[in-house]
This record gives structure tokens, sequence and C-alpha cells, in this order.
């Protein structure tokens, strides 16, 4: 075996590096996270001091002191509020923060791609002296498409395998090619398949499952839960009202719910919540209701803009006053 | 690390590269694919490494007790010890929790309620293959067809070669352990081969059998009670070449891995489906699993030395542990069962031969053999056999309509063309490649990893990785 022999190898991994350094140099240019050219600008060009992420502090909130000590709330959710499109001072935790005052320090316990899982697991895992008072869950989408491959069953893995979470897994997922690919051909090919107008009781049981061990996770660690509905651009449930680029993004994550059966089951896993919530005795914050249909709040069917956050940030305020008054004696007083 | 991920390829491309550095170096070059093999092997669970090891040394230490033993009740001794740790392991992993659930199930109506704990251990992959790997040295050895190896790295990468590790082929230690001692041959001609085999096999694997799954057959199978007869019908064919598809893909992957490595593992596969009738089947399909069965299972019952009942007898209870040799289930011991009685009822080769049918004979029987094996794939992929009765009675229904995408129906008309043209023209259009100048050629191949990768649709791994 000579090395001649893997020459038409290292050539086309060669020509597969050209080709992510031109799509990567475009996507930059514009603004967008890139593998090889210094990971996120938008992050960078929106770096505001005293916001994370920063060194020490991974959120995309307010940075407290070494020392702070002040009563913690988490909004645990997803790309819904870590959101890189926003400035980490616009987002809606941080202006919550703002508006609950001094006495309370908000974290965005958000992160792109979390579903109400890894939420749970963070929960678990993370150390006694920085768990909050409250951990506001705000999650549905990602469970969504996390169950829609499933069926809406919760699986465990039947072999040994660890497949899919290793880094170079996720290096490649952070390429721009990769990026192009799913959008191109994989949400292409995925909208042939066979879709379910929802996902049935099934769906919806595995749902609940996932929200009940958030709250029995808070429960063991001393927090208290509190549940919010989630909220999307258009109400009703007519797939005619959604704009291609939301139809299209459904189909990228998984193609076998159809764009009725994402509204149908949004829908009915928000009633999941309200039921959870009344069941277990927890405070319900119905951002549903508050929010679903104003579309100038939103940039597609779930993700908010710098508006939304802020009309966000208010339905929580609103929410938490009574369990803040309660717990701290009068924080959350508009200020 | 699946063969279809980014991972897998840095992973080979560098093991490639380091098998380049040492390609002169015996001893050196052995060490490297055992280190990759066992790499390969901990990225899907680095616990279970310690049970392949445990396989070798055991099989490695009683193959030399073996060849410097020459009374046949201690051979035989030491080939049970064998036997009862490679299947004790396998027992304990893969069918434990089936048989303590069938025993009390069975007890139960005697008015004994024995409710045998379970275990909560994964399955380790690929655990079924290499059982059987190891098992068929320990059982030549004991045959002495074959000479003890006494080179412990070469025995360990003959249990644990890393292409064929996970799914086969199963390859035999008188095939490998001889292209270990004389070392690896790699020509322009075999590398090149193997290239094109990988993408050929991945071809099969992310075009044809993952996308059949996504677009239409896991959907059907899912919820059989929602779709017509015709859909039902079409999932059926579907599922036939998604198997097929996926499972030769898998093999072919390996073969070509393994020919880029400078070795020959055995074909797994011949276009099964051309097959005229079971036993040509079954010598079509899985070769390596049907010979292992034949030369270590059936040929020791009896084989067809006996009577016609003793033969169909052997025949039935080989394909039988075949059967559950896929998995502890009762659809895959009524697979294996179904696939026995058809054999007990196929006539001998030699009658078959004499009849020298037409080419319209052959067609018919062809359509035949394909459609008695596609009722065995039924009773293989209906996970709850509630939903057999759903199956069957909506595939009769005849009902019309349908919920597959025109896409589906033109992925599994490509499917069939592919697999019933005389010869493969995936194979006949990749040596035209070669021919192509190096930078076209890589071109190619680049364009090739971006067309699989964007086609990759997240859909399970390599079926009979959970075998």
């Amino acid at each position: 075996m000579r090395f001649q022999q893997l020459k038409v190898i290292y050539f086309s991994l060669l020509l597969l590096l050209a080709a992510e350094c031109v799509v990567e140099l475009r996507a930059s240019g514009r603004g967008f996270d890139t593998v090889l050219f210094g990971g996120d600008p938008l992050e960078r060009s929106q770096a505001t001091p005293g916001y994370g992420p920063a060194p020490g502090w991974p959120y995309r909130s307010h940075v407290p002191d070494p020392d702070d000590r002040r009563p913690r709330v988490w909004l645990a959710s997803g790309s819904y509020l870590h959101d890189v499109h926003v400035p980490p001072a616009s987002n809606a935790a941080s202006r919550l923060n703002l508006a609950l005052g001094a006495e309370v320090l908000v974290v965005n316990y958000s992160g792109a791609g979390w579903d109400m899982t890894h939420n749970t697991l963070m929960l678990r895992g993370e150390q006694a002296d920085a768990l909050p008072g409250i951990a506001v869950l705000y999650q549905l989408t990602n469970d969504l498409t996390a169950l829609a491959r499933t069926g809406g069953q919760e699986t465990q893995r039947q072999s040994g395998t660890n497949n899919g979470d290793d880094f170079f897994s996720r290096t490649l997922e952070r390429t721009t090619s990769y990026a192009h690919l799913t959008t191109a051909i994989t949400a292409r090919l995925a909208s042939h398949s066979v879709q379910e107008d929802g996902l049935g009781v099934q769906g919806a049981t595995g749902y609940a499952s996932r929200v009940r061990d958030f709250i029995r996770a808070c429960r063991e660690r001393g927090v208290q839960p509190v549940l919010c509905t989630l909220a999307r651009s258009t109400g009703g449930q007519d797939p005619a009202t959604l704009r291609p680029e939301e139809r299209r993004n459904m189909f990228r994550y998984i193609g076998n719910v159809s764009a009725l059966g994402w509204l149908r089951t949004i829908d009915r896993w928000n009633d999941v919540l309200r039921r959870v919530a009344e069941e277990e005795g927890l405070l319900l914050i119905d951002v549903d209701r508050a929010l679903t249909g104003r579309r100038e709040l939103f940039r597609d069917l779930v993700h908010f803009t710098e508006e939304g956050h802020q009309a966000l940030a208010e339905v929580l305020r609103a929410g938490l006053q009574p369990l803040l008054k309660a717990s701290l004696g009068g924080a959350g007083e508009a200020k | 690390m699946n063969f279809n991920s980014f991972q897998f390829l840095i992973f080979f491309i560098c093991v490639l590269t380091l098998n380049a550095a040492l390609y002169r170096r015996a001893k050196g070059r052995n060490v490297l694919l055992l280190a990759s093999s066992y790499a390969f092997y901990m990225s899907w669970n680095w616990k279970y490494a310690g049970l392949i090891a445990l396989s070798t040394l055991v099989d490695y230490a009683l193959g030399l007790r073996l060849a410097g033993e020459d009374r046949q009740a201690r051979r035989r001794m030491l080939l049970v010890v064998s036997l009862t740790m490679n299947l004790g392991l396998l027992g304990l992993f893969k069918y434990y929790n089936f048989f303590a659930d069938a025993t009390g199930d069975l007890l139960r109506p005697l008015g004994l309620d024995l409710s045998l704990p379970h275990h909560s251990f994964l399955l380790p992959v690929g655990i079924s293959f290499y059982t059987f790997q190891t098992l068929s040295y320990t059982i030549d050895l004991y045959r002495r067809a074959i000479p003890c190896e006494r080179n412990l790295t070469r025995f360990a990468l003959f249990v644990s070669f890393f292409p064929q590790l996970v799914a086969g082929p199963i390859v035999r230690a008188k095939d490998f352990l001889p292209q270990l001692r004389r070392g690896p041959r790699v020509t322009d001609e075999r590398f090149n081969g193997g290239l094109r085999r990988i993408f050929r096999g991945l071809l099969k694997k992310v075009v044809i059998a993952d996308l059949l799954a996504s677009l239409g057959v896991d959907a059907v199978f899912a919820n059989p009670a929602d779709f017509s007869s015709l859909d039902l019908l079409c999932a059926l064919y579907g599922y036939a070449f998604q198997i097929y598809n996926d499972f030769s893909g898998y093999s072919d992957i390996a073969i070509g891995a393994a020919l880029m490595l400078g070795f020959d593992i055995p074909e797994n596969f011949k276009r099964p489906y051309m097959a005229a009738n079971m036993r040509e089947f079954w010598r079509r399909w899985h070769i390596s699993l049907s010979t292992w069965l034949r030369d270590y299972l059936y040929i020791p019952l009896g084989g067809s030395r006996g009577s016609r009942s003793r033969t169909h007898a052997n025949l039935f209870a080989t394909m039988l542990l075949g059967g559950l040799w896929h998995g502890a289930a009762l659809n895959f011991v009524l697979w294996g069962a179904w696939h026995g009685g058809l054999l007990a009822l196929t006539p001998r080769r030699k009658a078959v031969v004499k009849q020298n049918p037409g080419l319209r004979i052959t067609i018919l029987r062809r359509l035949l053999c394909f459609h008695l094996v596609l009722v065995g794939w039924l009773l293989f992929r209906i996970e709850d056999l509630a939903d057999l009765g759903v199956y069957t009675s909506g595939m009769l229904a005849g009902s019309g309509g349908s919920r597959l995408s025109p896409l589906y129906f033109g992925l599994l008309a490509l499917a069939a063309l592919l697999h019933f043209t005389p010869r493969d023209p995936l194979v006949r259009g990749g040596h035209l490649i070669d021919r192509l100048p190096l930078p076209a050629r890589a071109a190619l191949w680049a364009g090739m990893v971006l067309l699989l990768g964007g086609m990759s649709l997240e859909g399970p791994s390599f079926i009979y990785f959970q075998f």
C-alpha cells in the first residue's frame, strides 16, 4: 500500500474543505455562525458589557457578581429564549430581570436545540448553590420533534450505542454545508414522507411525562416549578395561514408531522400543560392566550422578534408577580 | 460509529493513512488494526470491549490447549468450555429476559407463579456476530480443520476486525487468519475497487434503504390500520428492498473497507430475490450466516444423511435457531419456522436441476419464491403479533387509494430495477469511474459525500446492528 493510492481521498477532502470555506465565507459575511471564521459573529456583534455568554457564565443574560446571593429565577427553555438573533440585553430573560428589579436575578437557562429532557438533566446536575428558587419552563416544539421521531413514545436505547453526540457529529452539524444540505435536500425529501396530522394520545402522554419529570426534578432539588404554555405566530389550525418559510422550517427537523399536525399538537400540548399545572397545583402562565396570533411579535412560527421578547417578559412578570410577592414580599412590583 | 457517519469517515481516513505508513511492518500494522478495531467498538459502548477481550483471551488459551492435546475426552471438554462461555454470554445478554418470561408463561397454567428477575443490560453491539466467529475457530480447531493461531495479536484481530465486527459478514478463521499471516495485499485495482464498493454500499443504505423506511415503510408498519391495501402491500415490498439494501449495503461497506486495507472478506449476498426456490434463496441471502448454520449446526445434527423426515427435522431446527439468532422475540422464531418449513418442502437440488424449466417457468418460480420470502418479512418486521392480523386483513381487504408519495413508488421501482436487471448497474458504472483523471474522480467522490450527507434523513442505524 502506498500513500499514492490515498491521493484520491485526500484530494476529495481538500475539495470538500474548499467548498466549506467558500460557503462559510459567504455566510460569515452575512453575520451567521460559522465553524472556520471565528465562531459566532452575531454573538460578537451583540456583545454587551455585563451580559453573557462570558467566561464562567454561558447564559445569555445578566452576569452576576461571584458573591451574588439574590434569589434566582431560571427561565428553562430552548432557542425561544437563547435566541442568538436578539442581543442578550434585549431577550425576554434580561428584560424580565430589569422589570423585576434588584431583588431577583433572572438566569436565561436556555440553549438552542435543548428540549425538556435537557432542561431536566441540567437541573438535576446543577450545583446546589447555583439552584434557583423558581424555575419557569417554556418548552414545547423541541419535544415535539423529539417525540415525533419515535411516533410519540419515549424510547430507551435497545443496544449499547452512543451515536450522534460525538465531537465530529457536533462539528459537522455546525458547518454551513450541512445547513445548506439539510435545507436544500433533507427538508425537501422529508416533506414526501407519510405525514400524520398530530401525534395523538401517545404524543400527549409522552409530553406530559416529560413535564412531570421536570416537576419531579424541581421538587427533588427544592425548586418551585412554574409552567408556561407556548405562543405561536398564527392562531387557529389552518395551515394555509402559515408563511412558506415557517412551513419549510418544520420539515427541516422532522418529516412525519404535517403542518396541520404541528398546529394541532401545539394546541393539544398547551392543554396538557394547563391540565398538569392544575393537577400538580402549580402556577401556569398562559403565554399562548396572551400572545398567540400577534404575528408582529414573531420572526417565524414560535421564535420572537425583539418586540416579542419584550412582550413575553411582560407576560412573565405579570404571571410571576403573585408567586414572587408571596416568597419575596414585594419583588416583581412594576418598576 | 455508524458507517454512514462523518465520525467514521474521519476515523477510516486516519486508519488508512497510518496503515500506509506501517504497511511493510507486519507487527506494527496488526497492532494498529487491532487498536483501531477496539477504538471502533468502544465508540459504541466502551464498557463492552471487555466482553470481546474476554472471548478472545479464553478462546485463544483454549486454542493453544486444544492444539497440544491428543486425548479426545479432554479435547471435547475444552470445546464444551468454549461453547459454554461464548453461548453463555450470548444467552445472558440476548436471551435471558425472553426465556425468563417464556418460562413464567409456561408454568403459570400449572399453577406455578414463577417470576424470574429481569436484567437491564444493554445488548452489546455485534455480539451474535463475533460469538459465531470465535466459535467457528474453536470448532474447526477441534475438528483439526485448521492450525492453531499462536500469535495473540493476530487472533485478537481476527475476532475484532472492525469492518465486519458489528454486523458481519461472519468471517471464518480458515479464511482470515492465513491472510493475516501472509500480510495484506493492496493493489491500485483492489484499493479503488474497495472505495467504489463503499460508495455502492452507502448508496444502497442512504438512497434506497433509509428513504424507503422514512418515506413510507416505518409509518405504515407503525399504524397498519390507517392505510389502504395498496399501501400495505407496497410497504411490504418496500421493506423487502429496505432490509436487503440496508444489510447488503452494510456488507458492501465492510467488504470495501477490508479491501482498501488489503484483506478479503466473504460475499454475503448474491441478489437473493432472483432465487427460484427457498434453497437457492438461502444460498444468496446472508451467505455467511447460512453457511455457518449449515456447517456447524445442520451437518452435525445429521444433515441430509438420514431419512427424509429426519432431514426435514434438521432443516426445521436449524432455521428455527437461525430465526432465534436474530433476536429473542416470538416473531423471529416464527420467521425461522416459516423458512424451516418452506425449506423442508423444497425438493432437493438434483431434482430441481433435472427439470430444466423454461424461462417463463423460471420467472414464475422466482415470483413465487419472492412472495414466500415476503410473507417471512412480514413476520420478521411486525413488532406486535396482534398487528399481524390487522396487517394481513387490511392487505386482503382490497381497499384502494394511497397516502404514500409518488417519490416512494419511484424509489420502490428503482430498487426493484437495480435488483432484477441482469447485471448490477452500480457495479458496471463503477468500473468507468477508474478511467477518469484524479481530479474528476476526487470531485465525484466529494460530490457523493455531499449528496449522501444531504440525503441522510435521520433514520435508524443499520437494521442488523441490533442482532
